[in-house]
């Protein structure tokens, strides 16, 4: 059997992992890469929505800004209408959260398959030597504890209908939820407290929203394009999304609890039938939309033991390692961060830094993404309900994308999770961050089950309209690396705004006694107590 | 830890953590008004006091903190475990404590 030798080799041809071999080459171009993907043809594949970390690491580290605004379609934000309990509203009169101009950092609507057919031709170009149609298998892991004889990890990939043998001395899986590695390893952890599925297609012929109800109904978001923005219809325990792909495709997806989940919706019929049920959703399809086709996951999220071994030289990327939730498409955010750990230890690696310390960062790399992992979870677990309510889910997104920004995002910008020091205060902190996101998430909770109890999810769900968000005034400071206290003191700010609002609508219910401090310190918010 | 190491190891903290003048700090020192420390500081003290204790700080007992001295009983009170409402999770991992009611 034919043996190949190369530096790094990866293992599918993805999202994950042709952006990692373009990083790789523009980082250390005196390295060999291989990538193996198994599939011969770049089919479809959701997680088209980027937000505002992943393009930083798209335009920012890639250099790829110029061909996602010529070639894909820049993102208008997230947008959310709201409907009533018989789901009979019509598009114009549903309450809307959205804004009426573009955000001030750029993101992009990726149509996956164009995209990666791309990286894997320009990767190709810059001299990855690409296998499409190449099934990785018999894989033997060269590590400390259990070396190979070759001491490099080895595999075999079936091209053709020929098999060859590969080592390398890097190994990267981005190969998605058929994972080699995490199988191998046992890595793959189930999330069953938080249960949520999808199913989703692409249309052609549907309506455009930007060409659709009174002029007014434009205006009132200045024109701007809501069909470029991913749009949610949210309901109890579940959303619709709508994303435009370029071309006249739109992406159309349910995200759910699993327990609303049927198996028909698998099948073209039974998911248009399911669409059907929604007024405003089905106004913008009806038969004259085409479904060209439609896929399906019963249980979306899942986590991992580990997400790196740098010490053993391997790493998991993308849905190879752990997957969320899809609401505020954070799967690319994944990507870009493990992408920048791989690329940070295998730099380390080939400059000769010991591989006890490169195991040393390693497991904090890993610690972070836990950490991440988490924290992403918090933002969805036990909260599905909670869309169901204008009121509700617009606190909530105003919460949700200020910390967003001021927590993730801005690290991000100036590169802090690539310093170890940084990166470990950071994990210092960590329980005291998840404890506070614990405590938000029990107040929306707590407000989502006040208003069932009183029958007023749907209260507001007609005739109104945000297009700004007052939390994130400190946007343009993002721009350069902030202090910690700064950063603490919007963390504060963002904080006592979410719980002021939050005690006005439990005042309204008529359920809370208001405390007396409309105001905590930081610190309060923290600790393992409820905060109204 | 004797009552003089943690009032020693509280000092240490709070020199390190916000450049305080070792000369300022008296266990009667108040925190805030005499130490100038803000909300901020004091979740970096938190944290500092979670890797002393290992333990989860009791909200009540945080809630009363005002002086030095206060943070050496509360140190000393979740070492010996007698806090006045003890919570017994570990540091980790945190999605698995229990919440106070």
């Amino acid at each position: 059997m034919d043996i190949h030798t190369v530096d790094i080799a990866i293992l599918g041809g993805g999202l994950a992992g042709n952006l990692l071999a373009r990083q790789l080459r523009r980082t250390l171009p005196s390295l060999s890469v291989a990538l193996y993907e198994r599939s011969s043809d770049t089919s479809w594949k959701v997680g088209e929505s980027t937000v505002e970390l992943a393009s930083n690491y798209l335009t920012r580290r890639l250099g790829l800004s110029t061909y996602l605004y010529e070639n894909m379609l820049p993102k208008n934000g997230l947008r959310f209408f709201f409907d009533t309990p018989e789901k009979d509203a019509a598009l114009v009169d549903m309450s809307e959260v959205g804004s009426m101009s573009f955000t001030a950092y750029p993101s992009f609507q990726l149509d996956r398959a164009r995209f990666e057919a791309d990286l894997l031709r320009m990767n190709a170009e810059a001299g990855v030597d690409v296998h499409i149609g190449a099934k990785a298998h018999d894989l033997a892991l060269h590590e400390q504890a259990a070396p190979s004889p070759s001491g490099l990890h080895e595999f075999s990939v079936t091209e053709n209908g020929v098999t060859h043998r590969v080592r390398a001395k890097w190994l990267v899986d981005a190969s998605g939820r058929a994972s080699l590695v995490a199988r191998q390893k046992d890595l793959r952890i189930q999330t069953p407290e938080h249960g949520i599925a999808a199913a989703w297609g692409r249309f052609i012929k549907h309506a455009d929203m930007d060409d659709w109800g009174p002029p007014e109904w434009r205006q009132r978001v200045r024109n701007t394009s809501r069909v470029l923005s991913t749009v949610h219809f949210c309901y109890a325990g579940y959303w619709i999304w709508f994303i435009p792909l370029g071309r006249g495709v739109m992406s159309v997806g349910w995200v759910g609890d699993k327990s609303i989940f049927r198996d028909d919706m698998r099948k073209p019929d039974g998911f248009n039938n399911f669409l059907r049920e929604h007024r405003a959703v089905w106004d913008l399809l009806k038969e004259r939309a085409e479904l060209l086709d439609v896929l399906a996951y019963k249980q979306l999220a899942y986590a991992t033991k580990q997400f790196f071994s740098g010490g053993d030289r391997w790493f998991l990327s993308g849905e190879a390692a752990a997957f969320t939730d899809p609401f505020y498409s954070p799967g690319s955010d994944f990507i870009s961060i493990e992408n920048d750990f791989i690329t940070d230890m295998i730099a380390r690696d080939h400059a000769g830094e010991s591989r006890a310390a490169i195991a040393e960062r390693s497991a904090t790399y890993d610690e972070f993404m836990q950490f991440r992992f988490q924290a992403t979870l918090l933002l969805y677990k036990n909260l599905y309900p909670t869309l169901a309510s204008y009121e509700l889910l617009k606190l909530k997104w105003e919460f949700d994308i200020a910390c967003y920004y001021n927590l993730w995002c801005a690290p991000y910008f100036h590169d802090e999770h690539l310093d170890l020091q940084s990166l470990r205060g950071e994990l210092r902190r960590k329980d005291f961050v998840i404890q506070g996101l614990e405590n938000f998430s029990a107040l929306f909770q707590r407000l989502e089950a006040g208003f069932r109890r009183q029958g007023l999810l749907h209260r507001r769900n007609l005739g109104h309209a945000t297009h700004s968000i007052s939390t994130i005034g400190f946007l343009d400071d993002l721009r350069t690396p902030r202090t910690r206290r700064q950063v603490l003191r919007t963390t504060e700010a963002i904080f006592n705004a979410t719980r002021t609002a939050a005690l006005d609508l439990l005042a309204d219910l008529g359920e809370t006694p208001v405390p007396g401090e409309r105001t905590l310190p930081l610190y309060e918010f923290m600790l393992a107590t409820p905060l109204a | 830890m004797t009552r003089a190491e943690i009032y020693n190891r509280v000092v240490g903290i709070l020199i390190k953590s916000f450049e305080l003048d070792p000369a300022d700090i008296k266990p009667e020192s108040k925190l805030f008004e005499d130490l100038d420390l803000d909300s901020i500081d004091a979740v970096d003290m938190f944290v500092e006091l979670h890797e002393v204790t290992n333990r989860r700080i009791d909200p009540q007992v945080a809630r009363q903190i005002r002086t030095v001295d206060d943070i050496v009983n509360l140190v000393e009170r979740e070492l010996n475990g007698t806090s006045a409402a003890p919570s017994a999770a570990p540091a980790a991992p945190p999605a698995n404590d229990p919440k106070d009611s």
